[in-house]
């Protein structure tokens, strides 16, 4: 839909003098003229509508382009998220603006001339179809994309070699489900960017960090904590509940960006989405921080373990030293021991050679006497 | 660090301001005087941020001192913690889900028409608000901190310990070295006193 002369055709079309007198109304000449002033209005905002279309439309075919290149730079893959909340924002400007314009056209076709009327439905006729062409179309290349991501995700699977794979699998890309995929900061637009490879990462990646909300750092360990944050981030974001139900019942992993288109069209969640980004950021700082603790304890006992183990060395030592001494002590005591009774020996064979002597004596002195 | 006041609020696009349903306050610290404006300004406070706050969505707000964490839920149900400014958002907001949830599941779907406000007796919110004065009690993961804090602690002292034994262990090592050369010279010497010559 790239020239819409509608335009044209209806400001030649009014430019026609007075002469298809307007049905009689109420209010007389007065109000015709602002009838027709309305029209005109009713007419500029659907030109508008139109070249918003077409740029949208072109916006749609340069996504088109990158998405049938199969698998995308990182540049281009930023470049594709640009494009796809562009026009997601645009088509939903332009769904407003065209609901305001058809209820506003309803309600001045009573007024106008019957010709005019027609015209103008007709030309929001043609507006809505183009319209809702180029939403089918945006749908289908996002589908694309999705499929392409798919690829992409199964060919990195059968790349990386892990080996809880079984539990690992569903889980991670849950969490990524659940996890509001709008973090990352702003792109140029103004709009969140949307990070949709952050929820494909591979689930390989065993850091010994904690899962965050995406965008913080995203890295994955621990089942258990995994396991966790699915319902965390269930009970934070009730809105999708339904859908994180339907979600987790045909395990569909990796998330589409339909998903998250779907998800994000609820009124006003991507506003949600950044406050409670600070709750849940002081809830990962504080799991982390406690996991950083338990590190700490755990090499604390390492150390005291060595010291301990080199410990033993000297007790042994000391022990050794001890017993020496002990032997020594014995040994010497036994030495002692036979000086002493060397000594007390002694002293009894000089007892025994005195009493010999003196017996001599006593028998010499007998003899002699 | 303590909680002021605490409210049950029911949000809904059929109402023009929220209803509180419950409030609970603690105005011990504020004089006699001041308690019944004080808690009209927590009043006041809630409404104006409930009114703000968009279903599943959280929000601290600050003001004057003192800040106001809001939450409401998917359907409709919301509350609104008062505390001052060091009692840690997350602790608030914890209380918050899990009152909420204990409210919806003991009343039901009964609060979901009440429109006159504070209406609804449920005591457990006073208990929360005692209970929670104290994050460290309330709070599981405050808790598991500050146990751990206290268990670092005492590993460093440990540690500390263990090193000091470490020195008197060599201390031990070198004082059983000297005993065991001594008692060999002892021995040598006593042999030699009894071996050599025989003393009479």
């Amino acid at each position: 839909m790239s020239s819409n002369r509608t335009h044209e055709f209806m400001a030649l079309a009014q430019s026609l003098p007075a002469g298809s007198p307007p049905p009689t109304s109420a209010n007389g000449k007065k109000g015709d003229s602002d009838a027709y002033q309305e029209l005109r209005n009713f007419h500029t905002t659907a030109a508008g509508i139109s070249r918003d279309i077409a740029g949208t439309s072109a916006l749609l075919s340069e996504l088109s382009n990158l998405v049938r290149q199969g698998f995308a730079q990182p540049q281009d893959q930023a470049r594709m998220n640009q494009l796809v909340m562009h026009i997601k924002s645009q088509i939903e400007g332009l769904n407003g603006r065209l609901d305001q314009a058809s209820n506003t056209m309803q309600k001045q076709r009573r007024k106008v001339g019957q010709q005019a009327g027609e015209e103008a439905a007709n030309m929001m006729d043609g507006l809505k179809s183009t319209f809702a062409e180029a939403a089918s179309d945006f749908k289908k290349v996002l589908q694309e994309r999705t499929d392409n991501m798919k690829e992409e995700t199964d060919f990195q699977k059968q790349v990386y070699d892990y080996n809880n794979a079984d539990d690992d699998d569903p889980i991670p890309n849950m969490s990524s489900l659940y996890a509001p995929p709008v973090f990352g900061g702003a792109n140029s637009n103004g709009f969140p960017a949307l990070d949709l490879t952050s929820s494909l990462m591979s689930p390989g990646d065993n850091t010994s960090s904690l899962p965050r909300p995406h965008g913080i750092s995203s890295s994955y360990s621990g089942s258990d904590i995994r396991q966790r944050r699915p319902l965390e981030y269930n009970n934070s974001y009730g809105s999708q509940n339904s859908l994180g139900g339907s979600l987790y019942s045909t395990a569909q992993p990796p998330l589409t960006p339909l998903d998250i288109q779907r998800m994000e069209e609820e009124r006003g969640l991507q506003q949600q989405l950044i406050p409670d980004q600070d709750y849940l950021q002081q809830r990962a700082d504080a799991m982390s921080q406690v996991e950083s603790n338990i590190v700490e304890l755990g090499t604390i006992f390492n150390k005291l373990a060595v010291m301990v183990q080199e410990h033993r060395e000297m007790v042994q030592r000391v022990d050794d030293n001890v017993q020496d001494a002990n032997t020594n002590i014995n040994m010497s005591m036994e030495v002692l021991t036979d000086t002493l009774m060397s000594l007390r020996t002694n002293r009894m064979l000089a007892f025994r050679v005195f009493s010999v002597l003196v017996l001599f004596i006593i028998a010499f002195i007998i003899f002699f006497a | 660090m303590k909680v002021v006041g605490l409210a049950i609020v029911r949000t809904g696009s059929d109402l023009n301001e929220p209803v509180p349903l419950t409030v609970a306050t603690e105005l011990s610290s504020f004089g006699f005087f001041q308690r019944q404006s004080v808690k009209e300004m927590l009043m006041f406070l809630t409404k104006t941020f409930m009114k703000r706050t968009e279903p599943g969505q959280r929000q601290s707000v600050e003001h004057e001192g003192y800040v106001v964490h809001c939450y409401v839920r998917s359907d409709g149900l919301g509350g609104t913690v008062t505390t001052d400014g060091e009692y840690p958002a997350r602790v608030a907001f914890v209380m918050l889900g899990q009152l909420l949830d204990e409210f919806a599941q003991k009343q039901g779907d009964s609060w979901k028409t009440v429109t006159t406000p504070e209406s609804v007796t449920f005591p457990p919110a006073d208990e929360y608000l005692q209970k929670y004065q104290n994050p460290a009690e309330a709070d599981k993961i405050t808790k598991i901190q500050k146990d751990l804090d206290e268990t670092t602690q005492i590993l460093h002292k440990t540690i500390d310990s263990v090193l000091e034994r470490g020195v008197k262990l060599d201390n031990l090592v070198e004082k059983s070295n000297d005993l065991s050369a001594q008692s060999k010279l002892f021995y040598k010497s006593a042999k030699k006193t009894n071996s050599c010559c025989v003393v009479s």
